[in-house]
């Protein structure tokens, strides 16, 4: 590596070094890095701005060349110029380290999107304030709600729904009952006095489903957070660090990380932080205590080092909107970033989204189908405020429909009709009295049409 | 017959035009339909015994490959259960998974890991079933595998539909996996499973290899290739994309060369005589027989197959699954298309 190492994170929040997990787990490890080998120097920068990282997210480690993305691949390129701490790791514990590794982020970062995004009090209570402070204002509009819809779909698998909305009483429902998603200030909860049979009738059922839906979910978020407390607990055993007696590893610092914000954040409603000192009291105190040892008062990390990202400027805001409002109508932005250490012969030989994505044709779609929307209500605006009788007019002279109002068709049908009611009365007559004459009359209707009238006599 | 023109002197009732706005359905179509109520029908249930028996031929085949399977390891344990002799012929559990048409033998491997994941570990435990070629949209879970039991068939299975979570509950309470194996299936579920995807539907592998297989055995008309085929990769796309915002190929391939040299290390350094029937076996199988039945210039892009041939672990424990366990046979898409060294 060469020329001064920087390593880029998201900002300080929630009363931690950063607001994402793996931002903290690459402070902390780069803090116990410099611990052990002194002549290893760096800065540390919040910044905002993902568009130089390789995978679109920080925390992302650059020298004067190259830029690292990733908790994992930042350790490999830091251990391939000799900085690490876990050289004091058997051959079975290394071998064993990258499952660890892939263990915690893969199901720490569920029960994260779970607990500070998912979660609709704990993620517009702190979260977004928490994102409000470390980013630009054009920022705040993109950056947390991407970030947050991410997590969702990550995490919609699972099932869970009532984290979203959780107070049976502010929740509002449609007509028919179904929840029509975050609680707002214009239904808080109805007093039997004030609402109608039916609206009684939709909360109570409402209320049914939520907490049937409850139930299932408070029993699905203990065993997620069994699964990923008891291993590590098991594994952290009666030693002082997860896999070393003495020292840190990469492990515990991912792993602090992880459980920092789950058992530190200070959110409205701390399921997790509850699970965790109620039932894993040995994690607790691990991560209490490495956590005080690298960030407390005496800790290892200096906090001057952190400095942030300048601010931008207008014009860059400016420039930032517009193409985020352009991304919307055609997809340009690079989704896959190419391996630059391969020698690849065609340019093309990945797919990412390429320019003209299936965005124009279904841009194309909507506009035809809001064209078609437009002109649909023009024309009946049109036929109301005109008034004339035509073929939507209520027609109050005979009480039923006429045939002939619906075109050639109907006029055919009414032909026919008559037809069948000209033989009908002939044949009447004919009973009558034992003869019928059929007599064609030309009659003037009112509308001024020319229609033809059969007398039978 | 009163005239017409007669009629409204009759009408005493004032003639008002109604008040609409602009959103109401124009009143000759609303009497229409007044004249046709819609009628809702009741749910169906689920087909259950939709499902059609392989024929004769088929049947003693997949008994024989049962029998000689189970005779190989009753050899091997030195007794064991028996091989259920009062069962009925047809009694076979069925097994929805992406296969080529007439891949209807158990033995036949698929070309989509998570369902030969749960073929191998099927076989290996001893279950019979025979294999329904399936996509997507026809299993209402929209996931495949699914298995569809047999009533008569024995074996573990109660209800009539189990999707692939329920597998995994079940082998989870059959299982033998402790806290390490709990942590390497991470790694198979993580790193190997975006390596895979960014190899089959990122690279020109997709047109070499998966669009065959997936794609060129439901239609033939040219159009419904194209849509499907870029729905599918779009869909992979976003699957990757739920990792991180931006796909970055050289951590996805740093990453899995990472995983699979773990892997490497923790089945070479285990003991011999443990049997390879754990499901973190089976999903490993799963990816490596994938990797390595294919010839090298089979592949468009032989990056993973490449990486996964380098580890003599690996090979190792797919030979042995595959001689002693699950004597397993290329898809019929690649080999029909010679891609394989039959």
């Amino acid at each position: 590596m060469e020329g001064p190492i920087a390593l880029r994170v998201w900002g300080k929040g929630l009363g931690l070094p950063s607001v994402d997990a793996e931002c903290i787990a690459a402070i902390t490890y780069l803090a116990h890095t410099s611990e052990s080998n002194p002549d290893f120097t760096y800065t540390i920068i919040s910044d905002y701005d993902t568009d130089s990282s390789p995978n679109g997210d920080f925390p992302v480690l650059s020298d004067t060349f190259k830029k690292t993305a990733g908790y994992g691949s930042i350790i490999k390129e830091l251990e391939n110029v000799g900085f690490g701490i876990n050289n004091s790791l058997s051959a079975e514990q290394q071998s064993e380290l990258p499952a660890w590794t892939s263990f915690i982020q893969q199901r720490g970062q569920e029960l994260l999107d779970l607990y500070l995004y998912a979660s609709y009090y704990n993620y517009w209570d702190q979260m977004s304030p928490a994102f409000t402070k470390i980013l630009p204002w054009y920022y705040n509009y993109i950056i947390p709600p991407a970030r947050r819809a991410a997590a969702i779909a990550r995490t919609k698998y699972l099932g869970i729904r009532s984290l979203d909305i959780d107070n049976l009483d502010d929740v509002p429902t449609d007509k028919d009952g179904r929840i029509s998603g975050k609680p707002s200030a214009t239904t808080t909860s109805l007093s039997p006095a004030q609402s109608t049979p039916q609206q009684v009738l939709d909360q109570q059922r409402m209320q049914k489903w939520l907490r049937v839906q409850k139930h299932s979910d408070t029993f699905q978020l203990y065993q997620l957070s069994e699964a990923f407390f008891r291993p590590l607990n098991d594994l952290l055993g009666e030693k002082k660090y997860l896999l070393n007696e003495d020292e840190p590893t990469s492990l515990d610092c991912l792993a602090i990380g992880y459980l920092a914000p789950m058992l530190l954040a200070p959110v409205t409603q701390p399921w997790l932080a509850d699970a965790l000192k109620q039932r894993f009291p040995k994690l607790q105190k691990y991560t209490a205590r490495f956590h005080g040892q690298t960030f407390g008062h005496q800790g290892i990390f200096s906090k001057d080092i952190m400095e942030s990202a300048p601010s931008p400027s207008t014009y860059e805001g400016i420039k930032f909107m517009s193409q985020s409002i352009s991304g919307w109508v055609v997809s340009w932005k690079n989704t896959v970033t190419p391996d630059p250490t391969i020698n690849r012969t065609s340019p093309s030989h990945f797919y990412s989204t390429p320019f003209l994505s299936s965005a124009p044709i279904q841009a194309i779609a909507l506009s035809a189908t809001v064209i078609a929307g437009l002109a649909f209500a023009a024309s009946k605006y049109i036929l109301v405020q005109s008034g004339d009788d035509n073929v939507f007019t209520h027609d109050k002279r005979k009480g039923t429909v006429r045939l002939t109002d619906m075109g050639e068709a109907g006029a055919a049908l009414a032909a026919f009709g008559q037809r069948r009611e000209i033989d009908a009365g002939v044949e009447r007559e004919r009973q009558r009295t034992g003869r019928a004459t059929v007599v064609e009359v030309d009659v003037e209707g009112e509308n001024g049409d020319i229609g033809r009238q059969v007398l039978v006599s | 017959m009163s005239k017409p023109s007669q009629a409204t002197s009759d009408d005493t009732s004032p003639r008002t035009k109604p008040t609409r706005s602009i959103l109401s359905i124009p009143p000759s179509l609303k009497r229409l339909f007044d004249e046709f109520p819609l009628v809702t029908y009741a749910a169906n249930e689920l087909p259950a015994r939709s499902v059609s028996v392989p024929n004769k031929r088929d049947r003693a085949d997949i008994h024989a490959f049962y029998d000689a399977h189970l005779s190989r390891r009753r050899s091997s344990e030195g007794g064991g259960r028996g091989g259920g002799k009062g069962q009925r012929d047809d009694a076979l559990h069925a097994f929805f998974s992406w296969a080529g048409e007439g891949d209807v033998s158990p033995n036949v491997a698929s070309f989509n890991p998570g369902c030969l994941r749960w073929q191998a570990y099927l076989v290996s435990q001893g279950i019979k079933f025979h294999v329904v070629p399936s996509n997507n949209h026809a299993s209402f879970p929209h996931s495949l595998p699914l298995v569809a039991s047999h009533p008569h068939a024995g074996g573990p299975f109660a209800q009539p539909i189990i999707t692939s979570e329920g597998l995994g509950k079940w082998a989870k309470k059959s299982g033998e996996m402790g806290m390490k194996e709990d942590a390497f299936m991470a790694l198979v579920d993580g790193p190997v499973r975006r390596a895979w995807l960014f190899s089959m539907y990122m690279t020109p592998n997709f047109e070499k290899l998966t669009v065959p297989c997936y794609i060129d055995a439901h239609t033939s008309s040219p159009i419904i290739r194209l849509f499907s085929a870029r729905e599918l990769r779009q869909a992979a796309q976003a699957e990757l994309l739920k990792y991180k915002p931006v796909i970055d190929e050289r951590a996805i391939y740093s990453d899995a060369e990472d995983a699979f040299q773990a892997l490497d290390s923790y089945f070479s350094r285990r003991e011999e005589g443990t049997k390879p029937t754990t499901l973190l076996d089976a999903a490993v199988f799963a990816y490596t027989y994938l990797l390595l039945e294919l010839a090298e210039d089979g592949w468009a892009d032989r990056r993973l197959a490449d990486m996964v041939r380098g580890l003599e672990g690996l090979r190792a424990h797919k030979e042995e699954i595959r001689k002693g366990y699950f004597r397993a046979r290329p898809p019929g898409v690649w080999r029909r298309s010679k891609m394989v060294d039959v």
